[in-house]
């Protein structure tokens, strides 16, 4: 119910935005920004125990 | 206290107990690189953010009188990028150091072409009429891709300083490895900036 009002009650980042591609544009990067970063730490951490899994199986 | 680490990833058990050397998983210049690199990317996803939020407010972009970029030219060039990615990738596989020398130098020459061919293409550009100040389409278009050709210029000096190493022979593993990642996300990261930029 609360994500139903957001629009009514102009609760919402893009509520003011002047056309729908802005809307859909601040939305994406808003979503691409917070999944940047998590993104490249987990791409890393994963790179990481592949690397020390396999270098520990040649031992 | 019966163990000491040391500074260069080794440690010692108690005085006269054997001696064991420690590797890290990642070399320290590569993990360095790759905490420069997180920074870097978050840097420009936020132009790269600001930029398509801006290019939403306009029904079509560029906008109306500005003038167009050179995308063909631009995609031509974007393929000398990645081709010098490519020979970085050749010159990493080469088993010894001293292989690795005629594609890093390969590498070395295609990364200065794109940044002379993007001086070239912004004297265009400019000849037109856009620059910083003329608009939105200007003043992204100078700071997305002028902010990219920095980093490129960054680039080519790590590479210049790599061959200068691989010649006189000081050049390690791991810092030929964590100058190559610094390469490949330069590279990477065009093709991204292309489409947002130029498309």
């Amino acid at each position: 119910m609360a994500l139903a009002l957001v629009g009514a009650a102009w609760a919402c980042p893009v509520c003011g935005a002047p056309g729908a591609s802005n809307e859909a544009a601040y939305v994406s990067m808003t979503a691409m920004l917070s999944l940047l970063p998590l993104a490249f730490i987990g791409g890393v951490a994963y790179w990481v125990y592949r690397t020390a899994t396999s270098s520990g199986g040649e031992r | 206290m019966s163990t000491a680490d040391s500074f260069d990833g080794t440690f010692q058990v108690t005085p006269g107990a054997r001696r064991r050397e420690r590797k890290p998983v990642v070399p320290n210049e590569v993990f360095a690189t790759l905490v420069f690199i997180f920074t870097e990317l978050m840097f420009f996803g936020g132009l790269v953010s600001a930029h398509t939020i801006t290019r939403g407010l306009w029904p079509m972009w560029p906008p109306p009188g500005q003038p167009r970029l050179p995308i063909e030219a631009t995609a031509f060039n974007t393929a000398v990028l990645v081709a010098s990615a490519v020979l970085m990738v050749v010159a990493g596989r080469r088993e010894a150091l001293g292989q690795a020398r005629a594609p890093l130098t390969g590498a070395m020459l295609l990364g200065a072409f794109f940044v002379a061919a993007q001086g070239y293409e912004w004297v265009g550009m400019l000849s037109q009429g856009l620059t910083l100040t003329s608009s939105n389409h200007g003043a992204f278009f100078y700071l997305i891709v002028g902010t990219h050709a920095v980093h490129v210029l960054a680039g080519l000096a790590v590479l210049i300083m790599l061959r200068a190493r691989l010649v006189a022979g000081t050049l390690t593993s791991s810092g030929f490895q964590a100058g190559r990642v610094f390469w490949y996300f330069v590279v990477a990261l065009w093709p991204v900036l292309y489409w947002r930029v130029y498309l």
